[in-house]
């Protein structure tokens, strides 16, 4: 069985002369939370419809679970995919049940009324299983439509920017729900432009302007980029060659495990680690 | 798509309030029709006064004369007079000349009276109470002599319209029903019994038919929709065939348009007429037609839209197409009035040839089958261009 659930090998696009894409690879591994991100006409949405046969692609080759797609990928591997893509809705007029079971009925799924339940149970939105769908809040339609994603019980998820249009804390709920499942085993591969989100729940990020520009996790993107962490330590006198913050004293750091290293010798009574501005980060690799 | 369309408040006003706003309407511009105010003179015969003691139930002013030499002569003085008649002449056979609309449901309610006369005549005739496309056996005196044969009714129409009656000044509307009884052959019977008169059953069958043709609204303004809703991408990705998507979503407009007729005929029983307007084969072919010929167009529009404008808003060609359609098929005017040159053109329009084969259907018994079966043909053409061409998503 392939490691490597989607491929992207060389993929361009253009709407007339405008680029959407140009040359994009990137892999998608197991289990992993791969995010695209990038600001918004990067061609995030062109990509991932793009890898589901929604839009055409001019050049390269898509991959799924080993199985090369050209245009709509086979019900055998499609089966195997949920996606939740950009303008996606449900029937405002049926309920949430409804409208899964109508979603089951498309995407050609059997599904029974205990895995129906399950799949608004994964997602919490038992509660208003029968409630109609326009009369949930942004959140709750957010909660159906990733459990209509999860009908069939697929192992790959395709979202496009899950926490869009969503208030702070719907996004991080949902966002939570997306990790859990990630930790569940299903890989998922997502785009946002948001920078804290693919920072705090992506494994992998990769950077889309039309052309990826960098592909990592947080800490090698940080690495590459010189992002560096932030120390700071209260203790009882300052250690040598360290800045004074306030009452504190700060150092920056490459990486996590230098931290260790930083403190061997220093009496700390408090520290705390900060990750590196990524928005700094992000801001040289778009400048890039 | 049922369930969601009856949930929603815009297309429960189309598909229910709209066609009974327009049952309601034109029930009240028709609703002088039911008390006829026309004259009926029926020649002096053994049968006149029964005739007319029968018209005479349905409100109309019945007169029974000497014969009249030149029955057309006759009812052009009335005509001249402002006074539309109809004349009953009864000399064994019976043929009925009239100046009035309201000849047709004379007609209907001579074959109605005379029927019900020779049941009164003969007790042991057997009948199960209709008399649509069945042979009645029945004993009958002629000559005076008892026959035993077999019955029919057989009805032959001048080839003018109300409306073109009206128009040319000559206000002569002949009906000619040849009451004759004769061995083997079916009944047409035009089923006129509890007083509805043509103009209303014509309204009756324009509506039916509009509600098939107003299919080329609910499948565009569907497939738009299932646009906004992401539903299209669904259907892309369905493993399901384009085709069997796409009749699904034509089932379901279709379904609307029943629960449209359904009310209409529901209403239509309520108020007291018969329903069998919308049970007539005439009328339900031509149902069928249209509904392929508004999912075709619908389709197209469908198509033509995603081609152009990539689907985003509401498609907005559906309604005026739809109106323009209607009007020049005759549903709202009688397609007379159009000027010569258009309705040369537009009466090779599928929904025109509907529109004249049902009615024609309903109200005189006459079908025309192989000039609707063209009309047929085309619809389903259509119909099969908007299927094949439809690409269910824009791959953009």
């Amino acid at each position: 069985m392939s490691v490597v659930v989607v491929e992207v090998v060389g993929v361009s696009r253009k709407y007339g002369n405008v680029t959407a894409l140009e040359d994009v690879s990137f892999e998608v591994k197991r289990g992993e939370m791969f995010c695209v991100m990038g600001p918004n006409g990067a061609g995030k949405t062109t990509l991932l419809e793009g890898i589901l046969g929604l839009r055409r692609l001019d050049r390269g080759t898509v991959r799924l679970f080993g199985v090369e797609v050209r245009g709509r990928p086979p019900f055998d591997v499609l089966r195997r995919v949920g996606y939740l893509l950009e303008g996606m809705n449900l029937e405002p007029a049926l309920t949430a049940w409804e409208n899964l079971r109508l979603v089951a009925a498309v995407g050609g799924v059997k599904t029974s009324d205990g895995e129906l339940r399950a799949a608004l149970e994964t997602v919490g939105a038992l509660e208003y299983a029968k409630r109609l769908y326009s009369k949930l809040s942004a959140g709750q339609k957010k909660r159906v439509l990733l459990a209509a994603a999860l009908l069939g019980r697929p192992e790959l998820l395709i979202l496009d920017e899950p926490e869009a249009h969503l208030d702070v804390a719907s996004r991080l709920e949902i966002m939570n729900l997306v990790k859990r499942l990630a930790a569940g085993g299903v890989t998922v591969l997502f785009s946002t432009h948001a920078t804290d989100i693919a920072v705090r729940y992506a494994d992998r990020i990769a950077m889309l302007n039309r052309k990826i520009l960098a592909v990592g996790s947080v800490e090698e993107l940080v690495a590459k980029f010189g992002g560096k962490w932030k120390v700071v330590v209260r203790t009882k006198r300052q250690p040598a060659g360290q800045e004074r913050d306030g009452g504190l004293y700060v150092t920056y750091v490459n990486s996590p495990a230098e931290v260790a290293e930083v403190l061997r010798d220093v009496e700390a009574l408090e520290i705390s680690v900060h990750p590196p501005d990524l928005g700094e980060v992000f801001r040289k690799i778009w400048g890039s | 798509m049922v369930k969601s369309s009856v949930r929603e408040r815009q297309v429960f006003f189309w598909v229910i309030i709209f066609p009974l706003m327009m049952y309601i309407i034109f029930g009240v511009l028709l609703q002088g029709e039911d008390k006829p105010r026309v004259a009926v003179y029926i020649s002096n015969s053994s049968t006149a006064e029964g005739l007319a003691e029968r018209l005479r139930r349905y409100n109309m002013t019945v007169e029974v004369v000497e014969g009249i030499d030149d029955p057309i002569n006759f009812l052009k003085k009335q005509a001249a007079l402002g006074r539309p008649a109809v004349y009953v002449a009864t000399n064994g056979n019976v043929t009925i000349y009239s100046t009035s609309v309201y000849g047709q449901m004379v007609e209907g309610l001579v074959e109605r009276a005379l029927y019900f006369q020779q049941l009164g005549e003969f007790h042991n005739i057997t009948m199960n109470g209709e008399f649509r496309n069945i042979t009645m056996n029945l004993l009958y005196v002629e000559g005076g002599v008892m026959h035993n044969g077999t019955y029919k009714i057989d009805v032959v129409m001048a080839n003018v319209s109300a409306i073109s009656v009206s128009r040319n000044g000559t206000h002569i509307l002949v009906t000619i029903p040849r009451w004759s009884p004769q061995f083997g052959g079916g009944v047409h019977y035009v089923d006129l019994s509890t007083g509805i008169g043509s103009v209303k059953v014509a309204w009756l069958v324009r509506m039916g038919l509009m509600i098939g043709f107003y299919l080329m609204l609910t499948v565009a303004f569907t497939m738009y929709g299932l646009h906004a809703t992401g539903f299209l991408k669904r259907l892309y990705l369905s493993p399901k065939s384009k085709y069997v998507c796409l009749l699904a979503v034509a089932l379901g407009s279709l379904v609307l348009s029943l629960m449209s007729l359904f009310t209409i005929a529901v209403l239509t029983y309520l108020v007291g007429h018969p329903v069998s307007v919308f049970t007539n084969v005439g009328f339900l072919v031509a149902f069928i037609s249209n509904v392929m010929f508004g999912l075709g167009i619908g389709l197209l529009i469908s198509v033509a839209d995603m081609r152009l404008r990539s689907g985003v808003t509401p498609p907005v060609l559906p309604t005026p197409l739809f109106l323009l359609l209607a009007f020049l098929s005759g549903y709202f005017i009688p397609a007379e009035l159009l000027p010569e040159g258009i309705l040369n053109v537009v009466q090779n329009l599928p929904t025109y040839v509907a529109r004249v084969f049902a009615e024609t259907a309903v109200l005189y018994g006459l079908y025309d089958w192989w000039r609707f079966t063209t009309a047929f043909s085309a619809s389903m053409a259509i119909l099969v261009g908007g299927l094949l061409l439809h690409p269910v998503v824009k791959r953009q």
